[in-house]
């Protein structure tokens, strides 16, 4: 059976802007950034002491994501421009990875991971000589837990 | 081409000095807000609020120790105040429009060291007023004035309600006689005036404005000559 192949040139990253428009930003990340999609629970160790094999209990999840950005402050669609607007507003908005397949971008089908984020702009640095900056996506207070889909 | 900003182009004023020739290297402008856990025990995955308290500054900003007049290192020490305006150009040097980090901050602190045996100076610059540090944008690019001069316009796309700051570094002044103001505009042919600086040219110096309120898309930098020569560069943030 022919198996899948999701390579980052066919990820896309659309995050909304400060009115609610989503943005692709994939042409502002920096290649090998990107860190999230899914939830990580927490291991709760929920072995009795009599027991042969250690038990586990899914606790609490997370669902952080990561990335590093170039910082394009082209007006409306740069990384800079949009997530200096969002940095840190707490209403946060909606965060969509997408996984296109063998180097085309993403179509109907293919995997999707999305949730309402605030983010968190890291300070501005000169990694190689050119300005970029860290980002990291939390989870919205209040808002349902980000899930996986298709797009 | 996409838009990418090198160091190379970095255009740094500190005060009444233009220190990019001694400038080195930099780990960072501005800051983050910190996450706060916000979540309840019965929720899948853990959420947060921003605390909405900004680090502002330059941190570990590295230069040549040049004692020489006019150097850093000779010109400003630990505990001064300073006006900065870290400049970015886009492919080449800094414009009217680009992109800048501006802090009005202290010189925490001179650390000397050796990088690859050449002598160096590094501290950080931290915010100490309201202003903090931010991006904001070149209103007029380092320029020697003969004469007197209406900037080009920066369009911000809109107008804004929460006010600016404006700074204006005075580099070089030779018998200067000058008045400097900014205008702003709705759309960028019928012009008034916004904010004036007291300085006039006359002597080297560095000096902030702040304007209350509508600051309307278009601003500009007028200058008016009366008399001599200066060199100035502007910059400016949009609350």
């Amino acid at each position: 059976m022919a198996g899948k192949a999701h390579i980052e040139k066919s990820f896309r990253m659309l995050v909304d802007d400060s009115a609610g428009t989503p943005r692709d930003l994939s042409a502002d990340i920096v290649p090998g950034s990107v860190q999230g999609g899914g939830i990580v629970y927490d291991q709760l160790d929920a072995s009795g002491i009599s027991e042969g094999v250690r038990s586990y209990l899914a606790g609490m999840g997370d669902a952080p994501i990561s990335c590093r950005f170039y910082m394009n402050n082209t007006p409306t669609t740069g990384a800079f421009t949009v997530i200096n607007a969002i940095n840190g507003d707490n209403d946060g908005g909606t965060l969509t990875m997408q996984w296109g397949e063998k180097g085309n971008a993403p179509t109907a089908g293919d995997p999707e991971f999305e949730g309402e984020y605030v983010a968190f702009m890291q300070a501005v640095d000169f990694q190689n000589q050119i300005a970029g900056f860290n980002c990291e996506f939390k989870k919205v207070q209040g808002a349902a837990d980000p899930a996986w889909g298709t797009v | 081409m996409t838009n990418r900003l090198l160091l190379k182009h970095v255009k740094a004023y500190m005060n009444e000095f233009d220190v990019t020739g001694d400038s080195r290297m930099l780990d960072s402008l501005g800051g983050s807000a910190a996450p706060i856990p916000a979540h309840n025990w019965s929720e899948g995955v853990r959420s947060f609020v921003a605390d909405k308290i900004l680090d502002a500054g330059v941190r570990n900003y590295q230069a040549m120790l040049n004692d020489a007049a006019g150097g850093l290192y000779k010109e400003l020490a630990e505990g001064d105040d300073i006006i900065a305006t870290l400049a970015l150009g886009e492919f080449a040097a800094p414009a009217v429009g680009d992109l800048a980090y501006i802090v009005d901050g202290t010189f925490m602190g001179k650390v000397t060291s050796f990088d690859d045996r050449l002598a160096m100076i590094s501290g950080d610059i931290l915010s100490r007023t309201d202003i903090g540090g931010d991006w904001g944008r070149i209103l007029y690019d380092e320029t020697e004035l003969v004469a007197s001069d209406n900037g080009d316009s920066v369009d911000d796309g809109a107008s804004s309600l929460n006010g600016g700051e404006f700074i204006l570094h005075i580099l070089e002044s030779t018998a200067g006689n000058y008045a400097f103001k900014v205008q702003d505009s709705a759309d960028g042919m019928a012009w008034a005036d916004l904010v004036s600086w007291v300085a006039d040219g006359s002597v080297v110096g560095v000096e902030r404005v702040t304007k209350v309120g509508t600051i309307r898309r278009y601003v500009r930098l007028v200058a008016t000559r009366t008399a001599g020569t200066v060199t100035i560069v502007s910059s400016y943030i949009r609350k």
